[in-house]
Formats: C-alpha cells, sequence, structure tokens
C-alpha cells in the first residue's frame, strides 16, 4: 500500500510537473505566435525609408564659392599654385578629418592614356592631406571593368599606397540602397557607401573627358562611380542622372584635371592622338563652375552640355563662372 | 463506440474532407468550385509551415495562426495529428493495412518493432529547419557581436581554450588538430557573417518532405489531372504539369514503402511527424502500461502504426496515437493515461547532441552551397517568370513551401513545378510555362496569390495588379518583358503577314504594336508584258493562282514612293489585276515589285506586364517567336530595363 | 472494469465526433463567405468598375432610342482610338484603320430581372465612307436587307447599318428582340437626317446590282487623268457583265460641266474616239476607247459616268439608273 502510494505521489508530482512545462510550452507558443503574428503580409518590395543612406554635406561653409584655374603643364605644380590660391589645403582639411577621395578609375588603362584619374595628381593630393593632418585618406571607386585591376593598372593603389593613403574596393556588401531627395531616376539603388564610414572629407578627382553618351565626363560624372547595381540603365537618361548624382554628393573641393584633355573617343579612349595638352587644372568648391570650366577646354559652352544647366536650375551650383571670382595664375 | 472506431471516422473524415478541398480547388462559384471553402485548411494547421517561416522570416503569416491550435494540442494530447488528422498519414495506414494481410501475427509483430533509423526524421527535420534558420543565426551573431566586448571575450575565451586544451591533450595529435581545425572553422564563419556577404541566407525547404505540402501538390499536381483525364468533370482541358511524373513517382513510392513496413514514411522520413514528436515531450496524456502485470503477449505491438514499442518502454516521440495497442490489449493494461507507464517511456527523440549538430551545421551550409551557382545574384535565370505578385527571388525562397495550390487554382494552367530553373532550392516552386495551358497570365484574375498559404506570392487586389486607384503611380504588376525574336517572327524573318500578338495584347494601350513595312517578296521583281484596265500581264510566271491575292500584296513601281502602290486583287500565274487606284499604271516593259505589307510586331516595355497571351498565341508554335522573359519584372529591380 | 471504461471511451468518442462535426458546419458556413479573387473572376464588370462610371448621374445618350419597356443594365462606356481594344479585343484593328473616332455603347434589359437584354454600339467614324467600309466589310452573308436607311441589314437578332458617319450595332441576346431593335434602329435614323454632304457620295449610287463592298474613293489621278480627283467609284453586276461607275463632286455646276470636257479631251488624246449616243441624258458622251466603252456626263455638280465598259447595252442601262439617282 504505501509503497503504491508513494508511487502515485510520485506520478503525482511528476504530471503537475509535466503539466506546468506543457503550459510554458502552450504558452511560449501562444506568446511567440501573437508577437510574431502579421495578418497583412509582405507589402509590395521597396525598400523602406529606414533602409535608405543619404551622403552628408561635406562642403565647408564659407569655402563653397572657391575657384582658381590655374594654367600649367606639371599637375602637382599647377596644385601647388591652385591650392594656395584657396587658402591651403589646410582651409579645407583640419587635423582629425577623414578624407574619402573620389578618383575616376573606370578603366584598367594606362595612367598615359588619360582615360582615370592621374597617379601623380592622387598621390600629391593624398600627401597634403596627411600633411595637413588628416587621420586617415582613403582612395575609392566602382569602376566599369574589374575592381582590382583597375585601381592597380592605372598606377593608382601605388599612387595612394605611396602617399600613405589607402584603397577600398567595392564589394557587394559595401553598398547600401538611396534614393535623391527631388531626383527621379535615382530611387532606392544601390550607393557604395561603406567606405564613407567615418568620412568628415569628400574630395573628387577627375580628367577632363570627351564623353559619348553625355557630351563630357568630368565632375559631376565622376560621381557615377559611387552608384552599384546595373547602372548602366541611366544612360537612357545620362543628363538628368549626371544631374541627379551632382545633388546627390555635396563634396568638399573637386579638381578637375585638365592638364591633358581626352579631346575624342571617349569616355576609354585609347589613343595618345585622342588626347591634347590643355595645361589647365581646376580646383574648386563649386562642382558645377568646374565642369563650366572644363567644357571650355573640351571646345564646347555650357549650352552644349543640358546636364551642367540642369545642375545649376536644381541649385547645385552656379554655371557663371565669373560670378565666384575665379584666381588664375600660370604655375611656370 | 470503440476509440479506434472514433479514429477512424476521424481519419476518413479528414481525407475527405482535404480531398473535398483539392476537388474545390478551381476558381468558380458552383459549389464544387472555390467559392470560399478554406482549401489551404490543413496547410495553415501545419506547424512545420508556420514554424519555417518564422525562422525564414520571423513573422506569422495571417491564417498560419492556426498551427497554434495544433501545436497546444499536441502539447496536451501527443501525436493526435498522424493518427487522426494527417491525409498522407491516412493513406499510408490504408496501405499499410493492405500489406498486412498476408502476414503472420509474429510477421505483424516483428513489422513494427522500433528501428533505431527511424531518427532519421529528426535528422531531417532539423537540416530542414537550419537550412531556414541561416539568415536568423547570422541575425543572431552579427547583435551579438556588435558589442565589441563581446566579441573581445568571445575571442579571448577561446584562446584560453585552445591553450589549455593543446596544453592538456599536447600527446594526442588527433585531437589538437581537431581543436585547431575547429577555432580555424569556427573563426572563418564568423568572418564569413561579419563579411556582409549575402551567402549565407534563408531558405524554406520543409515542403520537399512536409507531408502536408507533399500530398497537396501530388494529389493537385499527379493525381487529379490523371483521374479527370477521362471525366473532365473539374477541367474543361486537360491539365498538364510540367514534370508532374517525378511528383507523382515519389507519392507513389512513399505509399508502397507501405508494403514492406507499415507507416515508413511517417516512421523515418516525415519531418511533421518529428516535430510532433519533439513536442509530445510534455503531452499530458499518453499511452502507457497501467500495472506491469503484463504477460507480455506482445499483441499491443501487432497494429502499431508508430512502432514505439508499447510492449517495453513506450517511445512518445513516436507514438501516432493510434489507439491499437489499447484494443489489442486483451488485460486492459494499456490505456491512454497522464500516469507515465509502467514499464517506463522514453520522451526524447533519438538523436545525439552530436548528430543534431551535424545536421543543423550542414543545413546552414547547404543553402550557401547551393547558391554558389550565383542564380541569386548576376547568374539570375530570366527564364524564371514567377506568378504575379511573388516576392523578391530571396524572400520568396524563404516563404514557398512548394505546395503547389497556386498551380492548382491558375485557370489558364500556366503555373507549373520549377525543375532546376531557380537553382536547387527552388524545385518545385512556381514558374509560368506559357506554352502549356489555355492562355497567358489573365488581366482579371489574383487567384494564385489568394490562395498562397505563406505569401510567397502576395494577395494582390485587382487594382494592384492592374495599377489601377491608388497603384497608378507603381503601374500595373509586371512578371516579365515580352520580346520578339526577329529571326522567328513571320513578318520580320519570312515576309508573312500575322499580327496575332498584336491583337491579343490584352493591355490598354496595347504594349505591342506594328510597324507597317513593304517588303518586295522572293522574285518579286517582275517584268510587266501588257497592261489592259488594271490587268498587267507579266513576263514571268513566279505565282501560284491566288497567291499574292490574299489584300497583303501589293503592286509597286519601282522608284515611286509609297502613295503609288496598288493592291493585287487577283492573280493567275502570270498576270495580277490590281484595285483601280490613282497611280499611273505601269508600262510594258517596265520592271515593278510585287511587296507584301507586314505589319511588324514592336514590344513597348514600358506597357508590357509579361502576361505571355503574345507568347501562349503566337503561331510559330515550337519555339515562339514572341517569348516572356523575367526582365522588368516588377518584384525586383535587378532585371529593370527602363528608368 | 470493462464497462466503466468504455463509457469514458464512449463519453470521448462522442465529443471528437462532435468536434469534427464543428468543423463541419465551420467549412460548410466558410464557404459561403466567398474569396475575393472567386469575386473578381466571376463578375468583373459588377466588382470593379473599370472607370468612375456612377451610373444613375451618366445620361444615357441612348436614352431618346429606348422603348420604356428597356431599362440600363449598366453604365453607357465610351471608348476612344487608344482604349478601343478593351472592348472589342482584336476587331479594333478593323476600326482604327477606317478613321474610328469614338465609340459608345451601353446594354439594356428588357422587363423586369429579365435575361432578355440588348447592346447598342455607336461607332463615330471620321466619315462617311469610314462608316461604310466598316459597315461593308462586316456584312453577314445571311443579313437581310432593312428598309432603315441606305445601308442596313438585320440578322435573326441584331441589326447593324451606316447611317451618315456613323456605324450602328444592336445585338440583342435573343431573337424575340428584333421588334426592340428594329424600332431602336428607326428611331436613331429618324433622329438623325442627314444632310445632303453628310450622306456623301455613297448613297448616289442607285442600289440594283450595286455591290456595296466595292464603293471606293480614288483621291488624286483617277483613271490615269491627274485633274481627276476625289471620285467614288462602285462595281456593278448586270447579267454576265461587271461595270464600274464613278461619281466625282465637283465644287459648281459649272466645275462639273469643264471637268466633263476636260476629260472628253483627255480620252480623245488617248486614243479614244466619240461615238454617238443612245441615251436621253443631255450632255452625255459616249466614247469608244479599244473595245471599251466609257460613258459620263454631268449632272447638277457632279461627273458621273460608267468606266471602261465591255458591254455597252448594260453600261448605258446602268448609266441611266446613275443619272436618275443623282440629286
Amino acid at each position: 500500500m504505501t509503497s503504491s502510494s508513494g508511487e502515485k505521489d510520485f506520478s503525482r508530482r511528476e504530471f503537475l510537473v509535466r503539466s506546468a512545462k506543457a503550459g510554458a510550452a502552450v504558452a511560449l507558443a501562444g506568446g511567440v505566435s501573437a508577437w510574431l503574428f502579421d495578418p497583412e503580409g509582405p507589402r509590395a518590395p521597396s525598400a523602406s525609408e529606414s533602409d535608405l543612406v543619404t551622403l552628408p554635406d561635406f562642403s565647408v561653409s564659407g569655402l563653397d564659392r572657391k575657384l582658381s584655374i590655374i594654367q600649367g603643364a606639371d599637375r602637382v605644380k599647377s596644385l601647388d599654385v591652385a591650392l594656395k590660391a584657396l587658402g591651403g589645403i589646410e582651409a579645407f582639411v583640419k587635423r582629425g578629418d577623414r578624407v574619402l577621395v573620389k578618383v575616376n578609375a573606370a578603366f584598367a588603362t594606362p595612367a598615359i592614356l588619360s582615360a582615370t584619374t592621374n597617379p601623380d595628381l592622387l598621390a600629391e593630393v593624398c600627401r597634403r592631406c596627411l600633411k595637413a593632418g588628416a587621420a586617415s585618406v582613403v582612395v575609392t571607386d566602382n569602376p566599369i571593368n574589374d575592381p582590382e585591376s583597375c585601381f592597380s593598372l592605372t598606377g593608382l593603389r601605388e599612387a595612394a599606397h605611396s602617399a600613405g593613403a589607402r584603397v577600398i574596393l567595392p564589394r557587394a556588401g559595401f553598398f547600401r540602397p538611396t534614393t535623391v531627395a527631388g531626383g527621379s531616376l535615382i530611387k532606392d539603388w544601390p550607393l557604395l557607401h561603406t567606405p564613407f564610414q567615418g568620412v568628415t572629407r569628400l574630395i573628387s578627382i577627375a580628367p577632363v573627358k570627351d564623353h559619348n553618351r553625355s557630351g563630357a565626363s568630368m565632375i559631376m560624372k565622376n560621381w557615377y562611380g559611387l552608384l552599384g547595381g546595373r547602372r548602366n540603365i541611366f544612360h537612357q537618361d545620362i543628363h538628368n542622372t549626371i544631374k541627379e548624382l551632382a545633388m546627390m554628393v555635396k563634396p568638399t573641393l573637386v579638381i578637375l584635371d585638365g592638364t591633358t584633355t581626352m579631346m575624342t573617343n571617349g569616355p576609354t579612349g585609347g589613343s595618345l592622338s585622342d588626347l591634347k595638352a590643355t595645361n589647365t587644372l581646376i580646383v574648386s568648391a563649386d562642382q558645377v563652375a568646374a565642369d563650366a570650366v572644363g567644357a571650355t577646354l573640351l571646345g564646347k559652352t555650357v549650352s552644349d552640355l543640358p546636364f551642367i544647366l540642369k545642375a545649376v536650375e536644381a541649385g547645385v551650383g552656379t554655371a557663371d563662372v565669373e560670378s565666384l571670382r575665379p584666381v588664375r595664375a600660370s604655375a611656370v | 463506440m470503440s476509440i479506434v472506431t472514433v479514429r477512424r471516422i476521424s481519419q476518413v473524415f479528414f481525407l475527405a474532407l482535404f480531398l473535398w478541398f483539392c476537388v474545390v480547388s478551381s476558381l468558380g462559384v458552383e459549389s464544387w468550385q472555390l467559392r470560399g471553402w478554406p482549401v489551404s485548411w490543413f496547410l495553415q494547421l501545419d506547424p512545420l509551415v508556420a514554424l519555417g517561416t518564422i525562422l525564414t522570416t520571423g513573422t506569422l503569416y495571417a491564417n498560419l495562426l492556426w498551427a497554434l491550435v495544433t501545436v497546444i494540442l499536441t502539447l496536451i494530447l501527443g501525436r493526435f495529428f498522424c493518427g487522426w488528422v494527417c491525409p498522407f498519414g491516412t493513406m499510408h495506414h490504408a496501405v499499410g493495412y493492405l500489406g498486412k494481410r498476408s502476414k503472420t501475427l509474429s510477421e505483424e509483430i516483428a513489422g513494427n518493432r522500433f528501428h533505431p533509423l527511424q531518427s532519421i526524421k529528426f535528422w531531417i527535420l532539423v537540416f530542414l529547419l537550419s537550412a531556414g534558420a541561416g539568415s536568423l543565426l547570422a541575425l543572431g551573431i552579427r547583435q551579438g557581436f556588435r558589442s565589441s566586448p563581446l566579441l573581445w571575450m568571445v575571442f579571448g575565451g577561446s584562446i584560453v581554450i585552445a591553450a589549455l586544451a593543446l596544453g592538456g591533450m599536447w600527446g594526442d595529435r588527433r585531437k589538437v588538430g581537431a581543436v585547431l581545425i575547429g577555432l580555424v572553422g569556427f573563426w572563418a564563419a564568423t568572418g564569413f557573417v561579419f563579411g556582409g556577404e549575402r551567402m549565407i541566407g534563408a531558405s524554406l525547404q520543409t515542403g520537399l518532405l512536409d507531408p502536408i505540402p507533399l500530398v497537396y501538390r501530388s494529389v493537385n499536381l499527379a493525381l487529379l489531372p490523371l483521374a479527370d483525364s477521362s471525366t473532365h468533370v473539374l477541367s474543361v482541358d486537360q491539365r498538364y504539369y510540367e514534370g508532374a511524373w517525378l511528383i507523382g513517382v515519389l507519392f507513389v513510392a512513399a505509399l508502397l514503402m507501405n508494403l514492406k513496413i507499415p507507416r515508413f514514411y511517417c516512421r523515418f522520413v516525415c519531418p511533421l511527424g518529428a516535430l510532433f514528436g519533439v513536442l509530445a515531450r510534455y503531452s499530458l496524456w499518453r499511452i502507457g502500461k497501467a500495472c506491469s502485470d503484463c504477460i507480455q503477449c506482445g499483441l499491443c505491438e501487432q497494429d502499431c502504426e508508430g512502432g514505439c514499442e508499447p510492449l517495453g518502454q513506450i517511445r512518445i516521440p513516436d507514438c501516432v496515437l493510434c489507439m491499437n495497442c489499447l484494443d489489442g490489449c486483451k488485460h486492459q493494461i494499456i490505456g491512454y493515461r497522464t500516469a507515465p507507464s509502467a514499464s517506463g517511456e522514453i520522451v526524447s527523440p533519438n538523436l545525439s547532441r552530436r548528430g543534431a549538430l551535424m545536421a543543423l551545421a550542414s543545413g546552414v551550409a547547404v543553402i550557401p552551397a547551393v547558391r554558389l551557382g550565383g542564380q541569386l545574384g548576376a547568374n539570375w535565370n530570366p527564364g524564371l517568370i514567377r506568378p504575379p505578385g511573388a516576392l523578391p527571388e530571396e524572400e520568396f525562397l524563404k516563404r514557398c513551401i512548394k505546395c503547389g495550390q497556386c498551380m492548382r487554382v491558375c485557370p489558364t494552367n500556366i503555373i507549373h513545378p520549377a525543375g532546376f530553373e531557380a537553382g536547387l532550392e527552388g524545385v518545385w516552386t512556381p514558374i509560368l510555362n506559357y506554352r502549356i495551358g489555355t492562355s497567358g497570365c489573365q488581366l482579371n484574375c489574383i487567384a494564385c496569390g489568394h490562395l498562397c498559404p505563406t505569401a510567397a506570392i502576395r494577395p494582390l487586389t485587382l487594382d494592384e495588379k492592374k495599377g489601377l486607384g491608388t497603384f497608378e503611380p507603381s503601374g500595373p504588376i509586371r512578371v516579365g518583358t515580352a520580346f520578339v525574336d526577329h529571326g522567328r517572327c513571320l513578318p520580320w524573318a519570312m515576309d508573312r503577314p500575322c499580327i496575332v500578338c498584336q491583337e491579343n495584347c490584352p493591355v490598354s494601350p496595347k504594349a505591342i504594336f506594328v510597324r507597317e513595312h513593304y517588303s518586295t517578296v522572293r522574285a518579286g521583281l517582275v517584268s510587266v508584258k501588257s497592261v489592259a484596265r488594271g490587268r498587267i500581264e507579266l513576263a514571268e510566271r513566279p505565282f501560284r493562282p491566288g497567291e499574292i491575292a490574299t489584300g497583303d500584296y501589293f503592286l509597286a513601281r519601282e522608284g515611286l514612293q509609297d502613295g503609288n502602290r496598288s493592291l493585287i486583287l487577283e492573280n493567275s500565274e502570270g498576270a495580277v489585276t490590281v484595285q483601280a487606284n490613282g497611280h499611273a499604271v505601269p508600262e510594258p516593259g517596265e520592271k515593278v515589285h510585287v511587296q507584301v505589307r507586314l505589319q511588324r510586331p514592336q514590344v513597348d516595355p514600358s506597357r508590357c506586364i509579361g502576361c505571355g497571351i503574345c507568347e501562349h498565341e503566337c503561331p510559330v508554335s515550337g519555339r515562339r517567336a514572341i517569348r516572356v522573359t523575367a526582365e522588368n519584372e516588377s518584384r525586383s529591380r535587378r532585371g529593370s530595363l527602363l528608368l | 472494469m470493462k464497462p466503466r471504461v468504455n463509457r469514458t471511451e464512449s463519453a470521448v468518442g462522442l465529443l471528437i465526433l462532435l468536434s469534427l462535426l464543428g468543423i463541419c458546419i465551420w467549412v460548410y458556413e466558410r464557404q459561403s463567405r466567398f474569396d475575393p479573387s472567386v469575386l473578381v473572376v466571376t463578375a468583373p464588370q459588377q466588382a470593379v468598375p473599370e472607370r468612375p462610371a456612377s451610373a444613375p448621374t451618366i445620361e444615357s445618350p441612348f436614352q431618346s432610342l429606348i422603348s420604356e419597356r428597356l431599362s440600363p443594365l449598366g453604365a453607357p462606356e465610351q471608348f476612344g482610338a487608344e482604349t478601343l481594344s478593351e472592348k472589342i479585343n482584336g476587331k479594333a484593328e478593323l476600326y482604327l484603320s477606317s478613321g474610328f473616332v469614338s465609340l459608345q455603347c451601353q446594354r439594356f434589359a428588357k422587363g423586369e430581372g429579365g435575361r432578355a437584354w440588348l447592346e447598342i454600339f455607336v461607332y463615330e467614324m471620321g466619315d462617311s465612307s469610314g462608316a461604310f467600309s466598316v459597315f461593308s466589310s462586316q456584312r453577314r452573308a445571311e443579313g437581310e436587307d432593312v428598309d432603315l436607311t441606305r445601308f442596313a441589314y438585320r440578322t435573326a437578332n441584331a441589326l447593324f447599318l451606316a447611317h451618315g458617319k456613323d456605324y450602328v450595332e444592336i445585338v440583342g441576346s435573343e431573337e424575340a428582340l428584333i421588334e426592340e431593335i428594329l424600332a431602336i434602329g428607326k428611331r436613331f435614323v429618324d433622329a438623325r437626317p442627314l444632310a445632303g454632304g453628310e450622306t456623301g457620295e455613297l448613297g448616289v449610287f442607285p442600289p440594283d446590282g450595286l455591290d456595296p463592298a466595292s464603293i471606293t474613293l480614288l483621291s488624286a489621278n483617277v483613271f490615269g487623268y491627274e485633274k481627276l480627283d476625289d471620285t467614288y467609284t462602285a462595281m456593278y453586276t448586270s447579267g454576265k457583265s461587271k461595270l464600274m461607275a464613278f461619281v466625282s463632286r465637283r465644287e459648281s455646276s459649272d466645275e462639273a460641266a469643264n471637268m466633263a470636257a476636260a476629260y472628253e479631251r483627255f480620252l480623245l488624246d488617248n486614243g479614244g474616239s466619240l461615238i454617238e449616243s443612245r441615251l436621253n441624258i443631255p450632255g452625255v458622251r459616249v466614247i469608244q476607247l479599244f473595245d471599251m466603252v466609257e460613258i459620263f456626263f454631268n449632272k447638277g455638280e457632279r461627273l458621273a459616268g460608267v468606266h471602261e465598259a465591255d458591254d455597252r447595252d448594260a453600261a448605258e442601262d446602268l448609266a441611266m439608273n446613275l443619272y436618275g439617282s443623282l440629286p
């Protein structure tokens, strides 16, 4: 008897424990179901607002109307004169700033073809930034050809490394969707974003090139290299796309290299005969004005390049170069 | 009434209900058509569907809440679903019964003995669920490591452990090697997760073996079309499903296995049964012996469906509550009680920790492996056209359970189970095929999304599908874009008039428009012999009588412009009669062109929704001259054609 | 012991069977609440008004045509060239190529909740030749001419007519509606008396032996004569011979007379010879051209005649008929 009643007690206790466990499991299942319950189901695919990223304003207040146009065949000398005219790189890059340099590394072609940013110019800019106290300088671009070979064959990787800067090659995970405020084309589109983390200053260095589709590839077109995805669909409306690119990015300083200009067969070129020595370096805080000056090197006017007027209309900058009272000098 | 009789009634009831749901899944308002029948109810009751989508998406979609009822009942009663509700289980039960008839009592008992390999189903369960849990695990690791102290703790901890392990087992090279390899693997894995690469993903594969989607798929895509092929009650035309033979063969094979071992699928394979087995651990009522006065006659195992050994230590995870042992026990020792069995019980699945970990790891790893082909990225398959409202591919694969409800209900029979078009993980997911079936995707039909139990295909309103009302800015839902194959299209390649695709394009304004083009036909440069009142005798005799009198052919004077063509009304071998037209009649001896007026189709990609009616109707019946591929589909931007 | 267990068992069994019954009732109840996708497919018109057509407020354009026995079965619809294919998918091309402007249509039901209904389609074509063109190209072989307007025929359940620049179809769901349909057609025609110009030249061809489908407008360089333009031609069958009649409306009667004279000169220059007329038509010219005759005359503002006929007798009969039917 005793044993059987003991057994009963045991089994009752055990049953109670089991009931408690089952109850807890029911409560857990119910709780999780209630917590995760989604009567609506998924919505139409579109990035929710919170996923979208935008680039901050990198411009330096008070210095956003600076422009210098320097004549000379030696890029480094021209840069020196140009920066001095604007108050030195120190006016733009302060101690501790983290600088990102956006180059044009679009093609895996040698530097001599001027289809990409000139490596000497890049090295000099990086060196000066670091000298001014920049905590770090990173160089990036999302080129059209394979990034690895683009950065090495153009000499840009070596130039950056020699000056103490770091090159960030784009990877799939570095892109985040962005939407240009006030735009209609660049919507929920992947932007090369990770290299911008912690960055406080943005400098763009681009050569002056003829461009088969847009008429010219200079500073504003250079932002195209920040887009990811199947971006070539933007070529269906290239001028408005360039305008929106310019709206998307507010750089600290832009350096438009017209020392050698690709006059024909752009944007790839491929032959030295496509090039012409135009011996001009444009350093500007106003990207539109820089392109407006660059247009003259290609023998074009502002009205030949609709994207410039569109950018002016969008309030990105001015094409009235003289209104900025540019510093003109010669670096001979 | 005996409880076994009640169970049989219940089984027959649910099987009949299931078959009725299969029958009524045709669009329409007749009593045997869709109306409001809750045809996906069994899928909604299936907790594996609910759990799988919770792991992949972190949400529990609408009617999948039904699974909570099943879970709660299982937590109280045990695996009742398998023995009382599951239509596939009932089929196994019935076939198994047929198989047993010729066997002796001892053979029957032997056939119902527990087999260690019955634990395979738990491996399968863990494997399938972990294939869906990849992104959840990655998220967990990423969140956990976001705070860097934790990262350093784990890092330091693992070095300490490694050091201790190495110190303690210096002599045992194999163990040292294993520890080192494990560490490297661990850090490689975390690096993988940190990289933010998209390789680790979640893919819902439970539907491959989950019995409810399996039985829906098999009955709807293989059995019904065969059964209906002579009666044509359910559909006017024969229903076809690409690759349905494999679905049918697997279904029949699973059933035939019962002749060898009763409830083979339930005991060895079924991941849903395994899930119930895990849940049954806490069940309040369970089968067991009331006392130990058992003479071990073994009759309780004669008809044991689960192979759970009620005679000895009953294995609760394998017991399907068939209640046959209650009937079998002539001494009323076995009962369905709250107390544990007097001869003891085993409540845990027969699955070692190592085995579970292995299944988990391989499940997580298999998805990146099958995605190595890059089909979710640059190598996406343009032939993979998903039904309208389907989520972006990655999200779609997180939800689709391959149940085939969309394929069953599609009124035009264009939704088919995919082969490898969507990669290995996309086997039996829905893909549109415009060659089979009776038309393209109907403009006014939204049935597939409304039957989809997991919203892998979102339920659309007609306004959203057609881009009306509030959806006007986003436009209609596009599943792809039609492309004209200029090498095959009759007016483009063969000088034959045809505007079938343009005529059939259902969108308004039409996405297909035509450009008129006059083309001189083969041997169409002829010289005029004589002219008399619109009848022109030719020097050559290149035409069959009537051949160029179809209303599409014109006579054009060489060098003259468009306005000076005249329609050919009649022709014999060497003469044509043209409609009196203001143009100057050719002179004898003059060379004239016999031209055909072609209306060459062009597709306006901003209008085309990819419905495929043009492809279906195209008279080039083999490889169509106009074909839809998934470019520009609404659900994803990777294939967008236009700004 | 056994009976007690069995009583519990039975009670539990009963409970389970009751819950099965409950499921049955629930499923039965659910099936009457229609799935939205079912509603969409089975009742597209009612469930989704394609355009904001609040039926009661829109005045039906056909209100004056229908008798009080008919009531609107849906809102009036209107389609333009861009949207025509929504209504008549596949056939739109036919209308568009003939100068389609707009389509108005509406369904009407007869009696209360009656299953009989009819639909009126009024296609406004650019001009009367467009209307005639779509009329003639769709003419049903079994059609039977109706004396409503020049170009009208009926079938068992429908009426088709071209009137001015309108092409009208009135189609009934059953044959019993034909009287109603003919009445609508008559009211339609009566409500739109055609001004002379609007008739176009289609009405001037005498109907005997006319192949209505053959009427064609030649806009320039008619019969090889560069000065002759805007001429309607029509084919006639008379016995075994086929004849072509033509009518060209000129600016004024003087112009018509001048054109007749000029055309005569043109024919004579091209090898024709004037022969004597046997016809009682003022100013008629009969010209022998190789083995054919050309008969023409001017009446009022029109130049008319029979072109290149093999059979002179038949040609003369047709010319007389034509003369008679010209206003």
